[in-house]
């Protein structure tokens, strides 16, 4: 199942908690098997909004992502930002705070 | 509640009571540094303490404001007028004449669009939830402005992203329901713009503290708060100050500029850190936090 990011928020730009959860709330019910997410199109992705989207997706199937990735252009601001969302999300609070301590070392 | 900038205009033909008219002189200079910020906090500090009452502010014997700093001048008019039911009052023929710019970026007047050849970034104020709004604001008054042509595409996109993620986190960490307030001058002579953003929330500290309380070093005073928000770092969460904040410190300083955040008691720039010179006290705090970002436009 494909499914457009801009197409959903009708809109180049996700920035706010309530595009976040209205594209979660799209995407939840899909299995990572069966989800090809599309970023194609966005100008600009802020990290609440991609916490409240793929990161709560994420989340929700840990067990199951495998290699699910979503379509975004490779290399860029927009692609860096999921990536970072994707694995945060996946190490969870652990991971902040080993690297909070780590900061503080 | 939605709020929207209450002018000098607007505050001049409320219905005050005259006979309690108090007047207040602004004096001097007034510029983007620790002096300028202090200076005009002084103003908050020196009505605090007073309720229902209409006041002058007086511009007589001030030489000069850098005009960005009406974003701060104007949160802090804001404060007065919401929690302490100050009217406020100019001599707007006066300031028509010495201080227009002050009628061009929208601090006494409503100005609706500033001319492309103007200096001024327009004062402007944004809720919880405008983002949109925001980014627009920032991509086309800030990043499309003449005095930022010098700065390169890769950058302003930069910049774009990081004022976004400091937004959110205004949204998500401020812990108020008053707006966000913004206004930039560009400086030709001196070959910079220096863009300021104002909250009225609890400032970085509280939710640093909170968030730092099991470290072995937990961050307990705001000169460490605002080190630990120019920090790189990589959380599950943005933090309190944001994941912008690492960001614009690398693009000002790219541009030959500088970063200063101004939080509880302290005043900190990255000129100053470079110069080894912690901070600079600020010895009225002011509940929430400015930021001011300067670029050399060379």
């Amino acid at each position: 199942m494909l499914i457009q990011v801009n197409k959903i928020l009708n809109s180049d730009r996700g920035i706010d908690r309530a595009s976040g959860q209205l594209l979660f709330n799209c995407i939840k019910d899909v299995h990572p098997s069966t989800l090809e997410l599309s970023f194609e199109g966005m100008s600009k992705l802020s990290t609440l909004f991609l916490n409240e989207s793929i990161g709560a997706y994420v989340l929700k199937y840990s067990k199951d992502l495998g290699n699910w990735f979503p379509k975004v252009s490779p290399d860029t601001i927009l692609s860096h930002k999921i990536e970072n969302v994707i694995e945060n999300a996946q190490m969870g609070e652990e991971f902040d705070r080993i690297n909070a301590e780590a900061q503080f070392a | 509640m939605v709020y929207r900038v209450i002018h000098l205009y607007t505050f001049a033909i409320k219905q005050g009571d005259l006979s309690k008219t108090l007047k207040y002189q602004l004096s001097e200079e007034i510029y983007t540094n620790s002096t300028g910020v202090n200076t005009i906090y002084d103003v908050y500090k020196f009505f605090s303490d007073k309720r229902d009452q209409r006041v002058e502010i007086c511009f007589k014997n001030l030489r000069w404001i850098d005009a960005n700093l009406c974003a701060i001048l104007q949160a802090v008019l804001f404060r007065l007028s919401k929690e302490n039911n100050l009217t406020f009052t100019a001599d707007l023929k006066y300031l028509q004449n010495k201080f227009n710019i002050l009628f061009r970026n929208g601090f006494i007047n409503d100005a609706k669009e500033v001319a492309k050849k103007e200096t001024s970034i327009l004062l402007k104020t944004f809720n919880a939830g405008e983002a949109n709004e925001f980014t627009n604001y920032i991509e086309y008054d800030l990043l499309s402005h003449p005095g930022m042509k010098s700065i390169d595409s890769a950058t302003k996109e930069e910049v774009c992203d990081a004022m976004i993620e400091l937004f959110n986190n205004y949204e998500d960490h401020a812990k108020t329901d008053y707006p966000v307030f913004t206004c930039g001058q560009f400086f030709p002579k001196q070959e910079k713009i220096i863009f300021s953003i104002v909250d009225l929330g609890v400032g970085f500290l509280p939710a640093i503290k909170e968030k730092t309380k099991t470290l072995i070093k937990p961050i307990t005073n705001n000169l460490e708060a605002i080190k630990w928000s120019v920090e790189e770092r990589n959380t599950t969460k943005p933090p309190p100050g944001g994941l912008g904040l690492h960001r614009l410190l690398n693009c000002t300083k790219k541009h030959s500029g500088e970063l200063q955040i101004i939080t509880g008691d302290t005043f900190w720039s990255s000129g100053l850190n470079e110069m080894f010179f912690p901070k600079k006290e600020i010895k009225n705090p002011f509940k929430g936090s400015t930021i001011n970002l300067i670029f050399s436009s060379k």
